[in-house]
């Protein structure tokens, strides 16, 4: 379970570096930040 | 026996104890979850930590060190009196924020030594611009990581645990633990080892005792495991007279989400050759797990801490290398 949700993260990961420093600051930085609000969204009902 | 080679062999036993206290901080880290879950005693968790600290040196590659070596500044500026200054700095900001209680990484103190001391050497223009940005965009976005994958694995979990029985599953995630805690101080282990590696080799190369070219010695590589696997046993016997007053109770897949995230988390920026923070890491992954349950549960103070730390650590060290450097140089 933990390499089926693991893996692709880093592939995705792996993408987004050689894409550039740039797109994968931004991905991740967006990504956190987004799932910090729907977990806010979806955790305080 | 010359003046420059006992300097040399001084420097590298600062290096190395470096590496010591790195693993002794960071003995926490390693032991915390998987002795709060009641899988390993203390002391079990410790000689566990500090034996996949060791066994990192062998197959994870050496990508860390080469940045550090010659990643960060120019090597050709590089000499006893610069990695003097850069670890006297490194040291010194480690133990101011260990007093007032910062949790900062010695990766990133490292990493400002060496641009502080580099930069009243020879200027800004022997700083590598691109090992610097990597570096530095890494500092937020390794914790980060940690935290993304560390949710999205606690879900999985959570889908996972809702089919089979408690009990089942609990016992389950108390031997996984066993692996995922490896796995993060293995991640330990690479990731940090490598910054003492990098430093000791670098200087060995500037002093001429490494040859023509650049490379980490055996010698190198097995003395920086040894270390901070002896630092890791060090601090986790402090660690097992205040276990019992320090540890919150986290349930095994709890504990296995955050340390296998992190350990994966590390283990990428480690084979792309990017330093990063072991603790921060860790420490996104598990506020990624809390915030699967309830954000407000999550404690705030921890994650403040962390971005003080983020914008301090580099200029602070820097700073304090700049000092040292200056004052070692008129000597």
């Amino acid at each position: 379970m933990a390499a089926l949700v693991l893996t692709p993260i880093f592939f995705a990961l792996k993408l987004l570096l050689d894409a550039g420093l740039g797109i994968i600051f931004v991905a991740v930085i967006t990504t956190g930040l987004l799932l910090g609000y729907v977990l806010r969204q979806e955790t305080t009902r | 026996m010359d003046w420059e080679l006992l300097l040399v062999i001084f420097i590298v036993a600062l290096a190395l104890g470096f590496d010591f206290i790195n693993g002794f901080h960071d003995a926490a880290n390693s032991v915390a979850t998987i002795v709060s879950t009641r899988v390993l005693t203390p002391t079990q968790a410790v000689i566990w930590a500090a034996f996949f600290n060791f066994v990192a040196a062998f197959g994870l590659g050496i990508h860390v060190a080469n940045t550090i070596g010659k990643g960060i500044i120019e090597t050709s500026i590089v000499d006893e009196k610069l990695i003097l200054a850069a670890l006297v700095g490194a040291i010194v900001w480690d133990i101011i924020t260990w007093r007032v209680g910062l949790p900062t990484s010695s990766s990133h103190a490292l990493i400002g030594g060496l641009i502080g001391a580099a930069l009243v050497s020879a200027g800004p223009d022997v700083i590598i611009k691109e090992g610097v940005e990597r570096t530095s965009a890494f500092i937020v976005i390794s914790p980060m990581v940690g935290f993304i994958a560390a949710v999205f694995l606690a879900l999985a979990l959570m889908r996972l645990y809702a089919r089979i029985a408690p009990s089942t599953a609990q016992g389950v995630f108390r031997r996984l633990q066993l692996l995922s805690a490896a796995a993060y101080s293995l991640g330990h282990g690479t990731n940090d080892a490598q910054k003492t590696m990098g430093i000791i080799a670098v200087l060995l190369f500037t002093t001429g005792h490494l040859g023509g070219e650049f490379h980490v010695p055996i010698w190198v590589m097995l003395s920086a495991h040894a270390a901070i696997a002896a630092g890791t046993l060090a601090g986790g016997w402090r660690i097992v007279r205040t276990m019992g007053l320090r540890i919150t109770k986290l349930e095994p897949s709890d504990g296995f989400a955050a340390e296998a995230s992190s350990a994966a988390a590390i283990l990428f920026a480690t084979q792309v050759g990017i330093p990063v923070s072991t603790t921060q890491t860790i420490a996104g992954g598990i506020i990624g797990v809390g915030s699967t349950k309830r954000l407000s549960a999550v404690r705030w103070g921890v994650a403040i801490n962390i971005v003080i730390a983020w914008v301090l650590t580099i200029p602070a060290s820097a700073a304090v290398a700049a000092v040292t450097f200056a004052i070692v140089d008129k000597l």
